[in-house]
């Protein structure tokens, strides 16, 4: 399967209330996938993902260690979140999505598709970085 | 109101980093940016698109290929490029170079291209 990624709609409505004050949250937990990655499409969701979320012991939603914004092109144009899982058991993780900071996510704000399954034994780690850039021009 | 349109919006781009418990690299992920969709319908464009679609296509499945590689042999002595993606093929002739490379177990032991004569 060829990699993929993509921020969702879901996420730029959930920009757009940010801007303008509106009842929403930051981007500020990540989770992992599992099974068939399709790909990472504008279309998916928090309940319809590229692929299943995860809840193997150390691969399920976490407040992401952080989120900052980073300079791309201009200062602070980036939303950059970070986090390394530590696998708590053996699983084969096929990608991972950002979500807001809700107890329980309502909202997928961007999700990537791994190239190919990468399976972990237990204590493995999993550095995940994620770079959202608010673009001007091609 | 006049309508205005701007070219733009979010570009994501990520990474993701396999370890084992003792900080070891395993395989690193590669962030490939699909082509861009041409905005005209000369020859020249098209062409162009059609050689982007063709080495992103051949990238992504050497770096699929590569990062199952390097989880199949894990703790085992490969070359460090297949754990870490890294020079990535970026053109569409070093695509296909590294595809053949990573297909055939001699050369990828020996670090040799078998389409210039092993050098």
């Amino acid at each position: 399967m060829a990699q993929s990624q993509k921020p969702t709609t879901q996420g730029y409505a959930e920009i757009a209330k940010l801007v303008a004050g509106e009842a929403a949250t930051k981007m500020a937990k990540v989770v992992c996938y599992e099974g068939t990655c399709t790909a990472a499409a504008e279309a998916s969701t928090y309940t319809t993902p590229a692929a299943t979320k995860s809840t193997k012991s150390g691969f399920s939603m976490v407040a992401a260690a952080t989120v900052v914004t980073s300079q791309t092109t201009v200062a602070n144009d980036t939303v950059e979140l970070d986090h390394v899982f530590t696998a708590g058991e053996a699983a084969t993780i096929t990608g991972f999505g950002c979500c807001n900071n809700e107890a329980t996510p309502d909202v997928l704000f961007s999700e990537c598709c791994f190239a190919a399954g990468v399976v972990f034994a237990t204590s493995d780690t999993l550095t995940v970085e994620m770079k959202m850039q608010f673009k001007l021009g091609a | 109101m006049t309508a205005a349109s701007l070219s733009g919006g979010l570009s994501i781009s990520w990474g993701a980093e396999h370890r084992d418990g003792k900080g070891v690299l395993i395989s690193r992920q590669a962030s490939i940016q699909e082509p861009v969709v041409p905005q005209c319908i000369r020859f020249k464009c098209l062409w162009k698109y059609l050689i982007e679609s063709l080495t992103y296509v051949l990238v992504a499945s050497y770096h699929a290929r590569r990062v199952t590689f390097a989880e199949a042999n894990r703790g085992k002595d490969i070359l460090e490029r297949y754990r870490t993606g890294v020079p990535s093929p970026d053109t569409l002739w070093s695509a296909i170079h590294a595809n053949i490379k990573l297909t055939c177990p001699v050369c990828r032991h020996y670090n040799v291209d078998p389409l210039l004569g092993g050098k």
